[in-house]
């Protein structure tokens, strides 16, 4: 093996444990998120020493019928979340997606409080192409109707509307 | 039923013939009989006549609104206009997986013409590869989801095409994707022609540098288009998030860069024989994979399709023709040799081999990253997800390497660059390059991505400008061309390299963008009543009221808002809440207020009885820069795929000739 190979090859390996040492520094806890069912939460919240403290986690699923309040004045919204036993109550505030009330599965990004709030900075409407598949899994169609108030209430108080 | 019986029975007579391609391409390709390796070729251009014929039927049927069909019923409805009835051939699955085969099937028809008189000993594989492409997607069109079934009971009205992909950007951002996907394609198909007959030169290289530069294009400009789409259609300001059904998109584009590199470095030097052919046959998986992950549900994300049977079928072709393309590649492990060595680190070889090492890193992120919830369950039964800060983290430096080495790689000689030349090529951009640096520290720039992504994309620009300035001066004295002929005649005279120097300038043009836009972007939300306003990052929002409108679709409610900036009144701005009436869905068009140093972003979330509105406004700094250098990697890509003569000067006129 000649001297110009062993250059090379103690290059390629210095490249490569930089590439990994990144790699593996950034699978710290601030980047990652726990990806769990409401059943699961509510098991780890019983579970006093399941370390969800402080973690980042992420819950897919759908929103309890009629359990969404909204409070636009504060710009937050409440609402539960549905799991096979239990259910999570969710606080967020900010601007919220449009289809929320719409009954598409909802994916909500926070951390857990004291009292068992998911405290969401991020929600998320799973993209309506699941609509289709809904439709042809012969499930109900949902309709945006809290979204239909809404955008009569804007009527109501524009009666110069054009067209 | 005409239509509906001729699309039906059309895909079920493409998909015997495309298997009889197959079979007869194969056998006639190894046994030497010239009337099979026919037989095979007039098969493949049959089905493919047959898919194109089915296509042609249900773009009919779209257009017709011919409800008893089920696929129509489900996209169209009675309002929607030509144009989208048109576009809503992929509005969905069945389409969608109709349109990637329609366009398999042209790029094969085309192959074979291109190819009549050449590369025969590669055809009859390179035919069989693609027709055994297409009879998997045959499989699955006519078992799995086929697009001409029709209802029992015929609806008076469709249930429509989704409002959001009620746009340009997704009028255009599929097909543009799937033309990449499928381009991949034609040098796999070669690739696997060149290992099974043996003729592993570069042949199959120069014959599909067109075709692979044609795959990675229009797989970029779909990426871009689809980030164009959400950010204007999708109300959240941003344009990537690193979800997975983008990092799908994103993984075949890593690894086509990496090809189009490294084959270059196999037609000059003939070496990394063996490395090519990996990154070939890994992106076209990677371009199967994508769906895999998108359709079967194994991943979550905002995009995701419920899980859908056929996505284990796509798996199983995955695992399928990745068996077969790297068995077929260890079998000939000992043909594949090397003709060359590396000579020095400043070399063009040894900067392209750190770039391709560099690109198949990210693409190894992208994919851990976008996998890791899988991984996680199966070790430690919890499912972990990484979001957009695992993916930043960890690409960013990769990227600023990578910048760096677009800047250096193209100026280094081939074997070995000599002190002189890298200090003749280097010595002003790496000056400009520090002398932004120092600019943007001294005006408070102190985010250190920011920093350096800037520095080292004006230091790619300088080294291209350097280029174009020196052969623009060489050419001003011997021929006296202006400034204007001067850079067409040196881009026409080595369309490659200059082209190169376009896309590359693109992505410098494109980083400024995104390195600006994601470490300064400036976001607020608030509720404001009409005549209040709010500020932010010296831009002034004033709340005016809303007004409605109504058109056949849907209904809308604009908050009407002006922006001032400096106590300048910039103009107004309207944030638009619409609702469908089929389906029932509200969207968001956000108003934004494009501009060359700064985008003003307005989302208007509800309104109350008091005419009270939510908003959220974001000030995306030189978010057009992302937008501009997709325009400029556009161009150069064209260049680069121009044929050799065109655009020339016709031939000079004798010595001595004076130039007009």
């Amino acid at each position: 093996m000649n001297v110009k190979r062993v250059k090379f090859l103690i290059a390629g390996a210095v490249l490569l444990s930089a590439f990994l040492f990144l790699f593996l520094t950034s699978f710290n806890s601030e980047n990652l998120a726990y990806f769990l069912t409401v059943d699961e939460i509510a098991d780890k919240i019983a579970d006093k020493n399941s370390g969800l403290k402080g973690r980042g986690i992420r819950v897919e699923g759908k929103i309890v019928p009629k359990s969404l309040v909204r409070n636009p004045e504060a710009m937050k919204i409440a609402f539960r979340m549905q799991g096979e036993k239990a259910t999570l109550p969710v606080n967020f505030k900010g601007v919220a997606p449009d289809l929320l009330d719409a009954g598409f599965p909802v994916i909500a990004e926070g951390k857990l409080d004291a009292n068992g709030v998911l405290v969401a900075n991020n929600l998320m409407v799973a993209c309506p192409s699941k609509f289709e598949e809904m439709k042809s899994a012969g499930e109900k169609v949902p309709e945006a109707a809290e979204h239909k108030k809404l955008i009569e209430g804007v009527v109501r108080i524009t009666p110069q509307a054009r067209n | 039923m005409f239509l509906i019986d001729l699309g039906h029975y059309g895909l079920w007579a493409a998909y015997a013939l495309a298997l009889f391609s197959v079979g007869a391409s194969v056998w006639g390709g190894l046994a030497r009989r010239t009337e099979l390796v026919l037989a095979g070729r007039n098969a493949a251009v049959a089905s493919s006549c047959l898919v194109a014929l089915a296509s042609v039927n249900l773009f009919a049927l779209l257009l017709m609104r011919d409800y008893r069909v089920e696929y129509v019923s489900s996209v169209v409805n009675n309002t929607l206009n030509a144009f989208y009835r048109f576009s809503s051939f992929w509005g969905g699955q069945e389409g969608s997986l109709l349109l990637w085969l329609l366009l398999l099937c042209v790029y094969t028809v085309i192959v074979i013409y291109q190819n009549r008189d050449r590369n025969s000993e590669l055809m009859p594989y390179v035919t069989a590869t693609m027709m055994g492409t297409a009879a998997f997607f045959l499989t699955i069109l006519n078992f799995v989801t086929p697009p001409f079934d029709t209802l029992a009971t015929v609806p008076l009205d469709g249930r429509g095409l989704n409002p959001l992909l009620q746009d340009w950007g997704m009028v255009i951002h599929p097909p543009n994707l799937y033309l990449g996907f499928v381009g991949f394609a034609v040098p796999f198909a070669f690739c696997i022609g060149a290992l099974v007959s043996g003729k592993l030169d570069a042949g199959w290289i120069a014959t599909t540098r067109r075709w692979t530069l044609t795959a990675w294009f229009f797989n970029g400009i779909g990426i871009l288009l689809g980030g164009a789409w959400a950010y204007r259609e999708l109300g959240w300001g941003g344009y990537w998030a690193w979800d997975p059904v983008e990092n799908a998109s994103l993984m075949p584009w890593l690894m086509g860069t990496a090809f189009l590199h490294s084959v270059m470095i196999q037609e000059k030097r003939g070496m990394l024989k063996v490395w090519n052919v990996s990154l070939i046959i890994t992106t076209y998986l990677l371009t199967l994979f994508g769906t895999f992950l998108t359709r079967s549900g194994i991943v979550s994300s905002v995009h995701a399709f419920a899980n859908s049977t056929f996505a284990w079928a796509f798996l199983a072709y995955i695992i399928f023709a990745g068996a077969i393309a790297f068995a077929l590649v260890i079998w000939r492990l000992p043909r594949l040799k090397s003709e060359h060595e590396i000579e020095s680190f400043f070399s063009r070889e040894a900067s392209f081999l750190l770039n391709n090492v560099v690109l198949v890193s990210i693409t190894f992120a992208v994919f851990w990253g976008t996998m890791f919830p899988i991984v996680s369950e199966a070790v430690k039964g919890i499912k972990v997800t990484v979001g957009p800060p695992f993916f930043n983290q960890v690409n960013v430096p990769i990227v600023l390497l990578l910048m760096c080495l677009a800047g250096v790689g193209p100026l280094l000689a081939w074997r070995r660059a000599s002190m002189g030349q890298l200090r003749k090529n280097f010595v002003y951009p790496v000056s400009v390059a520090l002398i932004t640096l120092g600019v943007l520290v001294t005006f408070g720039v102190r985010h250190v991505y920011a920093v350096l992504a800037i520095s080292l994309s004006i230091f790619m620009i300088a080294t291209i400008y350097l280029e174009y300035y020196r052969g623009i001066a060489a050419r001003r004295r011997y021929h006296g061309d202006g400034l204007f002929s001067g850079v067409w005649e040196i881009t026409m005279r080595n369309k490659r390299r200059f082209g190169g120097y376009i896309v590359h300038l693109g992505m410098a043009v494109f980083f400024i963008g995104v390195a600006a836009s994601s470490a300064y972007q400036q976001v607020g939300e608030v509720r404001l009543r009409p005549g209040e306003s709010f500020a932010l990052n010296g831009v002034r929002l004033r709340y005016e009221g809303v007004r409605e409108e109504k058109s056949p679709q849907y209904r809308s409610a604009f908050a009407r808002l002006t922006v001032y900036k400096g106590g300048r009144r910039l103009g107004e701005l309207e944030a638009e809440k619409r609702i469908y009436f089929t389906p029932p869905q509200p969207t968001t068009e956000a108003g934004i207020r494009y501009g060359f140093t700064e985008d003003i972003y307005a989302v208007f979330a509800d309104v109350g009885e008091d005419g009270g509105a939510s908003f959220k406004f974001l000030i995306n700094p030189l978010i057009n820069w992302v937008w501009a250098g997709g325009f400029i990697f556009t161009l150069g890509a064209i260049v680069c795929f121009l044929p050799e003569r065109w655009g020339r000067r016709r031939k000079r006129r004798p010595a001595g000739g004076a130039e007009a």
